[in-house]
């Protein structure tokens, strides 16, 4: 299997790791070169920079021959965006786009998309702990 | 008529001056604090701060009882965002992006936007009419159904050049709309003859654009 993740920072991280576990590859599209020189990513990642020109840097980075997207950056306009090219443009299979404003994250799951909120889950998860006390 | 304006750059504010001029209800979105202070000197009250891919900025700015949202920023993914939230969430009757990449123009398309202005290819269209020696220039593109409206003008060496308009053998998304003559336009017949210099407005996919510059520019 072959996924795309769009974005830096930890999650990225944490997912890339998770993926070359399960024997997958991984291609990274990031916009942090920084984050790029210092990661922990082995051979099975292939790394491209996001430039500016989200359906150009996509297909750059080998969208069309992908089994999932993982739109994961920290601008949830980009993520959108990026997701949709890639279920209406491209037809990935496996789609899946994080958004962290909660008004966001709402409008954008009633349009469709296949949305997460990292954000939300940790407060659920802190929550339903909290409950426990 | 009450128009949302997202961004005040040098697209968006020119654009709510010329509205206001029309007499129109205009507010101009934007979160950089010297283009707010540059915009209100010049238009007044009607500039709200924040960013407009926000529900609670679109909210602040009114755009519920809006009659068009124009999402005018410089990205492109703002933009989306922007039109389809202005839609989907405030049932916008129309939103209007433009965009800088000609590449996001069929996802926009797509998605729903009821009118995408590309702006790189109407720079590009004019600076094709301005060199003045480009044979085929984009005149309009359709929209969501994928057609442009182009027009060609017939060089003088052309093979096409006498030949009747039912002699030619156009590619099947290709329709001649008008030919403009010398003396004037000319409805498109089978018997009219094609001269040097003649313009045709021609409705055409993008895929068939090559086909036609060889149609009407290939010398024998």
């Amino acid at each position: 299997m072959r996924y795309l993740i769009m974005g830096s920072g930890e999650i990225a991280r944490h997912l890339t790791d998770s993926i070359n576990l399960k024997g997958s590859r991984a291609i990274v599209l990031n916009d942090n070169i920084h984050e790029q020189n210092h990661s922990s990513y082995n051979a099975n990642v292939i790394h491209a920079v996001y430039t500016g020109c989200l359906m150009e840097d996509l297909q750059r980075a080998k969208i069309a021959t992908v089994d999932g997207f993982l739109a994961c950056s920290e601008d949830d306009n980009r993520n959108a965006m990026a997701a949709q090219i890639a279920t209406q443009i491209f037809q990935v299979p496996l789609v899946l786009c994080h958004i962290g404003n909660e008004l966001k994250y709402t409008a954008y799951k009633e349009i469709g998309l296949a949305v997460v909120s990292f954000t939300l889950m940790v407060s659920d998860t802190l929550f339903s702990n909290l409950e426990n006390f | 008529m009450y128009i949302v304006i997202v961004g005040a750059g040098q697209i968006g504010s020119n654009l709510a001056k010329s509205l206001l001029a029309l007499g129109r209800e205009v507010v101009v979105v934007e979160r950089d604090s010297q283009r707010i202070a540059n915009l209100t000197e010049e238009i007044g009250s009607g500039v709200v701060e924040g960013d407009g891919s926000t529900l609670e900025v679109l909210k602040a700015s009114g755009v519920s009882r809006a009659s068009i949202v124009i999402a005018a920023t410089e990205s492109d993914e703002t933009n989306l965002a922007v039109c389809q939230l202005a839609k989907h969430v405030f049932q916008t009757p129309r939103t209007l992006a433009v965009i800088c990449n000609p590449a996001h123009d069929a996802l926009f398309q797509l998605l729903g936007i009821d009118v995408v202005i590309n702006r790189t290819r109407l720079i590009m269209s004019h600076i094709e009419e301005e060199i003045g020696n480009s044979t085929l220039v984009h005149q309009v593109s359709s929209g969501g159904d994928n057609m442009d409206i182009v027009s060609i003008s017939i060089p003088s060496d052309a093979a096409v050049v006498g030949s009747s308009l039912g002699a030619l053998d156009l590619p099947p998304n290709s329709f001649i709309c008008l030919v403009v003559k010398d003396e004037g336009p000319v409805l498109p017949k089978s018997d009219l003859s094609l001269a040097s210099g003649d313009r045709l407005i021609m409705v055409t996919a993008p895929d068939e654009e090559q086909v036609l510059y060889e149609i009407f520019t290939g010398i024998n």
